[in-house]
């Protein structure tokens, strides 16, 4: 079985990488403890992303944080959804939902293929209820919760949006359903450290433990699916190993 | 000895002192423990000590209440090169570093609020500042 090896990974999005704010991005993000950045595209070739790469490829002396592509589903229609996540599987690291509509999240709970799903919720906390919370425990799906609208919204519309996920989290955690805390950054100020991503989990009453785990879930779904697609792992519990002449054992 | 014992008891009676009742000091387990936030806003600008503290105490009254930020003893101790400590309550460290990461504007321009990292003591936070 493959050593975990424990990442430290935020989700933005590419334009959070370009800017005029910081002079050296790769810099500030490794200064920020990020270990590893998951980037949300709907696009396969973003020209962001590979000059991002040429950068790094410049960068010797510090280490930079690695980038993961996830392709982020936008979509009402379920079958859209399912169409979607079986067309891009095998090219993206990850993939995810973004929605706000009940039959939505629910196709996306259902599918085993996907990764993640981001619920844009705001006045509607009952859409995770008890059914969606097992179906993804069943397929392994966990729920990412956005630091974003906390840094935009003012007022009533941000008391509402904490209150939403606290209403979200006990059947969340009643099935042991993985939560990921992201920036959600769309821009170079809307970017934070790892210190402020975790003192998110605070304002939802977790404890330090399981805030620090849910800045580093994602980490564990980009190691299996790398090892998934690297051919060691035929299913869950079932590992290939080779001998050291190179031989099937 | 009797006069002594009356003397004594005269000094430290209520009417002596005018009305005023002397409290005991707080035993050290009663205190509450001071953590400190070593704190650096990036930033276009150079940031002074006035507009700063401004900020913070806007932003943690909107986000935490004024009952809240009384609650958690927010002070700011120094500021100086757009770098600084924070001083709080140690019940309250996270909720404060959510306060402060929440800041997105000081003084009309873009900034960020990074944490670089707590301690209880001035020293050891001066060392985060530093590394």
């Amino acid at each position: 079985m493959a050593e975990y090896v424990k990442k430290t990974v935020d989700c933005i999005y590419p334009s959070a990488l370009f800017g005029d704010f910081f002079k050296n991005v790769p810099k500030t993000l490794n200064d920020f403890g990020y270990s590893d950045v998951v980037l949300l595209t709907n696009d396969s070739t973003n020209k962001l992303i590979d000059s991002y790469e040429q950068l790094k490829k410049n960068e010797t002396e510090i280490k930079i944080p690695e980038i993961h592509r996830c392709f982020e589903i936008v979509s009402e229609n379920p079958q859209e959804i399912h169409n979607l996540l079986r067309k891009h599987r095998s090219s993206y690291d990850l993939l995810c939902v973004r929605s706000n509509k009940e039959k939505s999240i629910r196709a996306a709970v259902e599918n085993e293929r996907n990764d993640f799903i981001i619920p844009t919720v705001f006045d509607r906390p009952g859409l995770i209820n008890q059914v969606v919370a097992k179906a993804a425990r069943d397929n392994s799906i966990a729920f990412a919760f956005e630091m974003l609208p906390l840094l935009k919204l003012r007022g009533y519309k941000r008391v509402k949006y904490i209150e939403c996920i606290r209403l979200m989290l006990p059947s969340l955690n009643k099935y042991d359903v993985p939560i990921i805390f992201m920036t959600g950054a769309k821009s170079q100020t809307d970017l934070r450290d790892q210190i402020s991503l975790s003192s998110f989990g605070f304002l939802l009453d977790f404890d330090i433990y399981s805030s620090e785990k849910c800045i580093s879930s994602l980490g564990k779904i980009i190691n299996e699916n790398l090892s998934r697609k690297s051919g060691k792992t035929v299913a869950d519990g079932i590992t290939v190993e080779m001998s050291e002449s190179g031989e099937f054992d | 000895m009797n006069k002594c014992i009356n003397l004594c008891q005269s000094l430290f009676s209520f009417e002596f002192f005018n009305g005023c009742v002397i409290l005991e000091p707080l035993l050290p387990t009663l205190k509450f423990k001071r953590r400190y936030i070593a704190v650096e806003v990036l930033s276009n600008i150079n940031v002074s000590r006035e507009t700063f503290i401004r900020s913070v105490f806007s932003n943690s009254c909107s986000f935490l209440g004024d009952a809240g930020v009384a609650k958690s003893g927010l002070s700011v101790l120094g500021f100086e090169n757009n770098k600084g400590i924070i001083r709080c309550n140690h019940k309250f460290v996270q909720k404060v570093i959510c306060a402060l990461s929440l800041i997105t504007n000081i003084d009309g321009s873009d900034a960020i609020v990074k944490i670089a990292g707590v301690g209880g003591t001035i020293k050891s936070t001066n060392k985060k500042l530093v590394r």
